[in-house]
């Protein structure tokens, strides 16, 4: 139950995202609402305001369904697994339903904008800001992403002194994801200026908040793995300890992305609020859906999303129609995981003695004990004390992978948690396994081993 | 300065980057000894090939609109008095001639016209 608590928890933070996000598409910034793009005189149009009190409506009642089916999945008694399909099926369904309301409303608002004429007086061109691309751009230091780099990589050292490869390539990803973050900010900065009309100074302005907050997220973000590498590692000594700076680090790192959004579409709600009084830059024809983008002219395969600071790939281009294929598959795909897990929980655990191995097995997973290598078998009929997974499966049925207990720092474990006695076995090299498949003979078992 | 370009016209991208900077430093918009973006930031901004850009630069570096050299980068020149114009605005501009007479304009219509586009661009 408190796995699934935990799930949805998770999973509950979609709704407000979600309502906040396409809530905000209403308020007009550089002219743009639910991606229509209008004149300063559209903006107030009764039937303009009145779609998007429409829009706002439903999306209200969407966003409050979801909640209520929330409440009624978390009640609905239900495996780990099924759980977790369940809860997938529901983010994918979180995910996509508020957009339906979102493209119907986008398509009412052209209409409307086509039926009343509000086309800009200059024929529809590709507009370039000759004077913002002449100013130079002064780039991040690279101290910004070497220091997290650094403390990322403070762990890693730990596990390669230690030995521990398992820690090691565990500890790998806060490094690599702070490299990874560093080229993506290089990669997918687009320095494409936000025209929004003939003003150069609100172009300058806008630019540069964006740019700026374009920065910030991925520093922001090279540190926060910086942190949750520091803060893994703090928990193979104090389990407790580093789930809750893990916690608090994803709570910070969450609050100050979407504040940082949030602050921009502000900022950017309030510069273009005059905006579109007579020349202003209209690309909805670029714009499927007012989300996604489609030009053939446009030699770029990230481009910057209109509003806000996000970017999204041109689907005039191969590579982007595959990039987004692939995302879209990846999402379908998600509740195939729930799938596995379900049976996963469904195989049994089982052990085999042969003349020269105990082998544990679970589905895929195979642990083989050479028996000429045993150094000491034990019977518990109680698990190590403060036995905890480092790395592996940790399900209602079965415990596999890397654990640690307060005795041993490793142990390789592939047991039936649910039924007793297990066996622990000390090999000649140190090695330790901790295994049982719940079987009524496992006494039998320890006394052939012995 | 913002410039227009249009994908679905039949004059190159090059071109009409060529025409509208030409028509920015007639206007005043741009002016001499101003900086112009690198090949590369244009190319960025308007989401071009960064050949179409050079193409272009190389088209006003010949006509003698811009300079370039290693420390300023791409500035507009500085002109003073009448210029020699390139054989080719003479040539576009005796076209424009002949086909409005051919269209039946007088000879004091056509000044006129003239007159009124130059002290526009002015």
């Amino acid at each position: 139950m408190i796995v699934r608590l935990i799930l949805w928890a998770c999973g509950i933070i979609i709704i407000p995202l979600m309502f906040w996000q396409l809530n905000n598409e209403t308020k007009f910034k550089k002219n743009i609402a639910l991606g229509v793009t209008l004149p300063y005189v559209g903006r107030t149009h009764p039937q303009t305001v009145e779609l998007l009190n429409r829009f706002r409506r439903i999306l209200r009642w969407i966003c409050l369904g979801l909640l209520v089916s929330v409440v009624v999945l978390v009640l609905l008694p239900m495996s780990t697994g099924l759980s977790l399909t369940v809860w997938l099926i529901w983010i994918d369904v979180a995910m996509v339903l508020p957009f339906i309301p979102y493209v119907k409303y986008h398509k009412k608002l052209k209409a409307l904008k086509q039926e009343q004429g509000w086309y800009p007086e200059v024929p529809r061109t590709h507009v370039v800001n000759l004077t913002a691309a002449a100013q130079a751009e002064k780039p991040i230091s690279p101290v910004q992403f070497l220091l997290p780099l650094v403390v990322s990589l403070a762990p890693l050292v730990w596990g390669i002194v230690q030995q521990d490869w398992l820690m090691t390539a565990l500890f790998l990803t806060g490094p690599v994801c702070v490299l990874l973050f560093w080229a993506l900010y290089q990669w997918a900065m687009r320095r494409r200026a936000e025209t929004v009309d003939e003003n150069e100074s609100l172009t300058q302005t806008l630019t540069r908040i964006r740019r700026r907050a374009w920065r910030r997220s991925w520093v922001w973000g090279s540190w926060f793995m910086a942190g949750v590498n520091l803060a893994m590692w703090l928990s193979l000594s104090h389990p407790v300890w580093g789930l809750v700076v893990m916690l608090a680090l994803t709570v910070l790192f969450l609050v100050l992305a979407v504040g940082l959004e949030f602050h921009l579409r502000h900022q950017q709600e309030r510069l273009t609020a005059q905006s579109g009084q007579t020349y202003y830059v209209d690309e909805d024809e670029k714009w499927i859906w007012g989300m996604f983008y489609y030009d053939p002219n446009d030699t770029h395969l990230v481009v910057n999303n209109r509003i806000g600071m996000n970017t999204t790939v041109n689907l005039a281009k191969k590579s982007g129609r595959v990039i987004m294929g692939a995302t879209a598959v990846l999402m379908l795909l998600m509740p195939l995981f729930g799938v596995w897990l379900m049976a996963e929980e469904r195989a049994p655990v089982t052990l085999t003695l042969t003349d020269t191995a105990l082998v544990a097995e679970h589905g895929w997973d195979h642990y083989e004990i050479p028996l000429a290598d045993v150094d000491q078998v034990q019977l518990l009929q109680e698990e190590p004390e403060g036995l905890r997974r480092i790395a592996g499966t940790a399900m209602d049925n079965v415990y596999k992978g890397r654990y640690q207990s307060d005795e041993y720092d490793k142990i390789t474990v592939c047991m039936d948690p649910q039924e007793g006695p297990w066996l622990l076995i000390t090999m000649d090299d140190g090695t330790v396994y901790l295994v049982g498949d719940g079987a009524e003979d496992m006494a039998g078992l320890y006394e052939q081993l012995k | 300065m913002l410039l227009q370009l249009d994908f679905n016209s039949e004059r190159p991208i090059y071109q009409q980057i060529r025409d509208q900077i030409v028509v920015g430093i007639a206007q005043g918009v741009l002016s001499p000894g101003e900086k112009l973006p690198t090949v590369r930031a244009l190319a960025d901004e308007a989401g071009v090939n960064m050949m179409t850009v050079s193409k272009a630069y190389q088209l006003l570096k010949q006509e003698g609109y811009i300079t370039t050299d290693r420390r300023s980068g791409t500035v507009v020149s500085a002109r003073e008095g009448a210029q020699t114009v390139p054989e080719q605005t003479v040539g576009r501009l005796k076209l424009a001639v002949s086909e409005l007479r051919v269209a039946g304009w007088q000879k004091e219509q056509v000044l006129e016209l003239c007159q009124k586009l130059y002290e526009q661009e002015g």
